[in-house]
Order: C-alpha cells, then structure tokens, then sequence
C-alpha cells in the first residue's frame, strides 16, 4: 500500500468515516482485513430485520466475515466474462483497480453487489452496495464507487497487483 | 454474572422467533465452511472433475456447478462429493460462538475468598484472606527471594 494511502485510509478510519470490520464470530482472529463505508456497516450490523432484505443483508454480511475469516474466494478477473458463480469480480474499466462483490444468495433473488477496491493483498475496502435488480445501469454504480473512492482518498488509487496472487491468498480464479 | 452483547447476534431465547436476517447469516456461514472443506478435501486428492464425476455418476456439467460457489447443498450431496472426493465423512462438533463472546465473568467469580501461604516463620500453612495474601506475599517477598506457596496444604510454588 503506498504511504499516502495508508495515511489517508487510517484518519478516515480515526474519523469513523470508515470502520475495519470484525467478524460476527471470530472478533479480532483474523486471515484478512475488510474496511467498509458507514453506508455499509449500517446495514451489515445486526440485528437483522426479519424480512427478506433482512435476509439478504445476512447473506452480506456473512460474505464479508468469509472474507474476514479466509475462506475462498472465487474471482473472475474479466469483468466481460464472469461467470454467475464468480464471488468477487473485477470492474470495467480494470484500470481502475475496482471490484464489484458478488452476493448472489439467496436463491430465486439478484442478490446484491458492494464495490469497493484493494488497499493491499488481503485488505480490502467496500464502499457503496445495492441489490442488483435495483442497478439499472452497472457504470452508473462503478461512477458512484469512484467518486466515492476520490472524495476520501484524492487521486490515490486503489492497489494494483501484477497478478491475482498479489490481491488474494486462498483464492480460485474463475 | 454481568453480560455484555458483543457482537449483535443473540442466541436464540425461549420461544421468540429468530429473525430470517439472522438465519440468513448462520445459513451462509454455514454453505461456506461446508465448501471450504470439500474444496479442501477436493485440491488434496489431486482427482479432476471428470474423476469425481465418474466416482458418482454424474455429468462433469454437474459437478462443475456443484463446487462452483458455495450452494444449498442438500444434507446427501454433501456427503457425496466429501466420501467420493477421498473417502472423508463430516466430522460434527456444535459450537456455541455467541455464548462465549458474550459471557463476561465477574473478579468475584474467579478471586478466590482465601489462600494458604507457608511463611518463613511457620511451619503450618497461614490462611489469608485473598487481599491480605498479595499483602503478605510483597512482604514475605522482600525478606527472601522465594516463599512457597501451598493450596489444600500441599505446595504448588516455592
């Protein structure tokens, strides 16, 4: 991560504009790191309301403790070809080191998708989400992340990897 | 004893209905650790797809969808692909994550009420209440560079 990044990532994390996220279960253990928007700690913060949305913001927030806790992770580094079982994928233009989150559960719903990009391997930052069915158009969304992604870190872009290896530990390209 | 929430999920309490939220997220925890293992039991074997599609009867079109993502695995699919995979079965263990986290225990709970200490100038253990021990080990502590201690009369430290 460069030193302007990881400078302007801590006093937004010190200003509570951004929170390092722990997992539900396992607190502090952690393989990974995920650093999420008060957009999304809000809605990934139980309890969870027993509803439908309810449920699919469960099915989030497990997503992000399986980030967290170092499961497996599926991703598709073309974002014109990814197939329906990629977990994380990359965003078009790939220049822009963003990556959408891919919450396809439950079944018989959209699902969800949470963008966000990479402060360094295993460290990631998820800044906006929506339900899919909701995202009429996708570059409208990866504008949205962008913009998002400047307001609190300026022209610093998020971390570029040569190869998924430099992304991710305990990953399955698909 | 005091308790704390710590992490927002409750156990489930006498007949109160358990949000969908909150099963949503047990559920995916749990299709993601049933996934783990069988791709981990899967990456260790060193058989292909087409093996394990073999092994079960199964188009290679299946098993390819089947360890795509973790999925709602019915109970018997899971058991396939885990003993074709290499011959495993689940090992079962329930775990109580959210008692532990919220479970706080009290000093009063883990300071004991005395301790029997052995001092230079007795032969016969001395009961002390717990605040007047740390009292008389500092003391004792100064006149000589050990002092053994004894629990139920039988030293545990010197």
């Amino acid at each position: 991560m460069s030193m302007m990044l990881d400078r302007l990532l801590n006093a937004q994390l010190a200003c509570e504009r951004l929170f390092e996220l722990t997992s539900l279960f396992t607190g502090d253990e952690t393989a990974r790191t995920m650093i999420v928007s008060a957009d999304i700690m809000a809605v990934v913060t139980p309890p969870f309301p027993d509803t439908e949305e309810g449920r699919r913001l469960g099915e989030f927030r497990a997503w992000l403790d399986n980030f967290i806790e170092g499961a497996e992770i599926s991703v598709a580094e073309n974002p014109h070809q990814k197939p329906p079982d990629a977990m994380l994928a990359r965003v078009d233009p790939i220049g822009n080191e963003l990556w959408s989150i891919r919450v396809t559960e439950p079944e018989l719903t959209s699902g969800l998708r949470s963008f966000g990009g990479f402060a360094e391997q295993d460290k990631f930052i998820a800044l906006t989400w929506e339900y899919r069915e909701l995202i009429e158009e996708f570059n409208d969304a990866v504008v949205e992340v962008i913009e998002v992604w400047q307001d609190l870190f300026g022209l610093n872009d998020p971390f570029k990897g040569d190869t998924l290896d430099e992304y991710l530990t305990n990953y399955r390209p698909v | 004893m005091s308790t704390s929430q710590t992490t927002g999920l409750s156990e489930p309490v006498e007949t109160d209905k358990i949000s969908i939220g909150t099963l949503g997220y047990i559920r995916a925890r749990h299709r993601q650790r049933a996934y783990d293992l069988v791709i981990k039991e899967f990456k260790k074997s060193g058989i292909t797809q087409a093996d394990l599609a073999r092994r079960l009867g199964k188009s290679p079109e299946v098993i390819s969808r089947l360890l795509a993502r973790p999925t709602n695995w019915e109970a018997d699919t899971f058991s396939d692909l885990l003993f074709a995979i290499s011959g495993a079965i689940a090992s079962y263990r329930a775990e109580y994550p959210l008692s532990q986290r919220i479970q706080e225990i009290s000093a009063e709970q883990i300071k004991p009420k005395s301790v029997q200490i052995l001092t230079k100038s007795s032969s016969t253990p001395v009961t002390f209440a717990s605040n007047a021990f740390i009292d008389e080990w500092k003391k004792q502590a100064l006149v000589a560079n050990s002092v053994p201690i004894v629990a139920n009369s039988v030293p545990i430290a010197a």
